[in-house]
């Protein structure tokens, strides 16, 4: 209030700007953070695809076996007779999960690499990797 | 006494305000636009990449069936050419040629197929088979757009 008992209009208008840009800056604020969450999840979802692709590829290219492949790939072999490997992109961290499939037959062997691929608990990309070698017959 | 300088009015602080608003405003929603189409892309790319690693999946496990029955057919070398002709599978339709050429396709997605032939060898040869073909194709029904009217050949005399 000045001197007279009257209230300054500056300082009240401030007050009322100060306000209006609080309550702004909120609900904007909530806009950028949900604009971070999904460009996150696109730059992991794309990442994550990525690698899980290249893996995929390079075990359908090798003759190794599924096992020595993913443990060649940095795989580490879990109790649950999964095989897990966690990779960091731009700071977030990307679990894969590889569960092997082996059908054996007298004629060749059909291997399939179940891949999941993890960001935080959750599953965003599940892809089989298979493998058909056949093997020559015995007479 | 005489006042000297600039002085703020009544007002100025409050335009200012709402022009940052805008601002912010502008910037968030073209931030999140971008980041939700991005988004988007990705979860396409992510179906696509599923489907086509189930059709592979799919692929590799027909193709073990076909050298099952390329093996059996080889016991009898006499009629391997027929037996091979006469390879069937319950779920899936098997295309043999005369040269035995097996093909078939296995759908990708609603809009591609992975279309994989394999050359059957003769009887006694190893390899058993050899994959000719292994590629996506798509299957969706093209329409042209008509809605341009493009010029003709004459009136491109011009170039």
């Amino acid at each position: 209030m000045n001197k007279a008992g009257k209230p300054n209009s500056l300082l009240i208008e401030l007050v009322i700007v100060l306000l209006f840009f609080s309550l702004s800056a909120v609900v904007i604020l909530e806009v950028f953070i949900a604009a971070h969450d999904r460009s996150v999840s696109s730059i992991v979802g794309s990442e994550g695809t990525l690698i899980a692709e290249d893996i995929a590829e390079r075990f359908y290219a090798s003759r190794m076996d599924p096992e020595a492949f993913l443990l060649d790939e940095g795989f580490i072999a879990s109790s649950d007779g999964a095989y897990v490997h966690e990779i960091k992109v731009n700071k977030y961290a990307i679990t894969l999960n590889a569960v092997v499939d082996r059908a054996e037959e007298p004629w060749g062997v059909l291997d399939t690499i179940d891949l999941m691929v993890y960001y935080g608990k959750s599953a965003f990309l599940q892809i089989p990797a298979a493998r058909y070698l056949p093997k020559e017959e015995t007479p | 006494m005489k006042e000297n300088g600039y002085r703020v009015g009544v007002g100025a602080s409050s335009i200012l305000t709402i022009f940052v608003v805008l601002c912010l405003t502008t910037l968030g929603v073209l931030s999140f636009a971008s980041a939700r189409a991005n988004a988007t892309l990705t979860s396409r790319r992510e179906a696509y990449v599923e489907h086509y690693y189930a059709a592979v999946a799919e692929a590799q496990h027909v193709m073990m069936e076909i050298d099952r029955a390329l093996v059996n057919a080889r016991k009898t070398p006499d009629t391997y050419a027929e037996l091979v002709q006469g390879i069937k599978m319950p779920d899936i339709f098997l295309e043999v040629s005369e040269d035995l050429l097996v093909s078939f396709s296995v759908p990708c997605g609603e809009m591609l197929e992975l279309q994989v032939a394999v050359q059957a060898a003769d009887s006694g040869d190893w390899p058993r088979y050899r994959v000719v073909m292994h590629q996506l194709v798509n299957i969706a029904d093209w329409e042209p757009d008509t809605s341009y009217e493009l010029p003709g050949k004459d009136e491109m005399e011009w170039i």
